[in-house]
């Protein structure tokens, strides 16, 4: 490469590519309860904004494999102060299902 | 930034900043740390005890499954508890692999030489003996194309025994020259119901059905996986959307 630099380890592997075009993650948002929400990332310009749901149990497998959680997340793409929005939802089955397995749902921002 | 580190490369694109929190590539998840529970499941316990919430990028390599399931557990490892197709669980764990990152802060080496980055708040947030997470790309991976699966899909596939998919929807992930392309398999929206079919002589309400996707080498994949049949007649459902999911090459950390 002709700028830049890159980063080995001991065994010579490259860790860190300077010229690679990765996504960097702007935040992690944890919510320990469902609902709706948005944040705003002002001073930003030029960049993607693209968030992933993901979640965390207390161990009940059996509670939370008739349960389903719906991440309803918008990305705004291409933008000064790119806006991220979600809406989570637990729906469990009646009967077989439980929300309360759910603790933690885990946000993840990303620019690129 | 009033100090720090701010990388830009020759194409005007910020590659590194202090600021930014770094995932690092922490271990592979194989058929060795995976125990089947029942015929369409199956979880991997990982090597990793840190205490931050871990992302589990899956190579499917053609096969159908899902996280379902997240867990932190006394010993501090993480569960990681998948669904597949139908009787799929031995064949799904002994051929998939999922590539483990979590946060920078949450292990490190003691070498004698190389960087090591914190924030101003003195958390790690790059160490050079370990691969950041190099993300190539985000696709939307679309739902499943019906929102009910058919009654005739039940009996068709009737008893947990069977396997098989419906709904299947394909979105291209436009990301080329991956050898191992991984994405987020996350199941969101779960559960289905279809009423009244016959199934092997009896008579079922409902028909569970659980989505459940892969990544190809060309397209992300989305569908309804056959789970079971239920006597009685559930009301309930959990539709899935469209959700975006980063996408990248496995062979990277192998």
């Amino acid at each position: 490469m002709a700028v830049g630099f890159r980063i080995r380890d001991a065994s010579g592997n490259i860790t860190l590519d300077s010229t690679e075009t990765t996504a960097l993650l702007q935040e992690r948002i944890v919510k320990t309860a469902t609902g709706s929400g948005s944040k705003t990332y002002t001073g930003i310009t030029s960049r993607n904004s693209y968030a992933v749901g993901l979640c965390e149990s207390n161990g009940n497998v059996a509670a939370s494999t008739w349960t389903g959680v719906d991440f309803n997340i918008s990305n705004t793409i291409v933008s000064t102060n790119p806006k991220v929005s979600w809406d989570i939802q637990c729906n469990p089955i009646s009967g077989l299902g439980n929300c309360s397995a759910w603790v933690k749902y885990h946000i993840f921002v990303f620019m690129k | 930034m009033s100090y720090g580190i701010n990388i830009i490369n020759a194409d005007s694109y910020l590659t590194f900043n202090e600021d930014k929190i770094y995932y690092q590539f922490e271990e592979k998840l194989t058929s060795s740390q995976a125990t089947v529970t029942f015929g369409q499941r199956f979880y991997w316990d990982t090597i990793y005890t840190g205490s931050a919430y871990p992302i589990v990028f899956i190579y499917s390599n053609g096969y159908w499954c899902s996280v379902i399931d997240t867990i932190k557990l006394s010993n501090n490892k993480w569960r990681i508890h998948l669904w597949t197709e139908g009787t799929k669980a031995t064949d799904t764990k002994n051929n998939i692999t999922g590539y483990l990152f979590t946060e920078s802060s949450e292990s490190s080496t003691n070498p004698s030489w190389g960087i090591k980055i914190n924030d101003a708040s003195g958390n790690r947030i790059y160490d050079s003996d370990f691969d950041i997470m190099r993300i190539k790309d985000f696709v939307t991976m679309p739902a499943p194309s019906s929102s009910y699966p058919s009654s005739s899909f039940g009996s068709t596939l009737c008893g947990a025994s069977s396997s098989g998919t419906t709904g299947v929807t394909s979105n291209p992930h436009g990301v080329t020259g991956l050898s191992k392309p991984c994405a987020l398999l996350y199941s969101n929206g779960l559960m289905q119901y279809n009423k009244h079919y016959l199934c092997s002589g009896w008579w079922f309400e409902s028909g569970f059905a659980k989505a459940i996707q892969k990544v190809t080498s060309a397209n992300v994949e989305h569908a309804w996986g056959h789970m079971g049949d239920w006597y009685a007649n559930l009301t309930q459902k959990t539709v899935p959307g469209d959700y975006t999911t980063p996408i990248l090459d496995g062979a990277d950390y192998d």
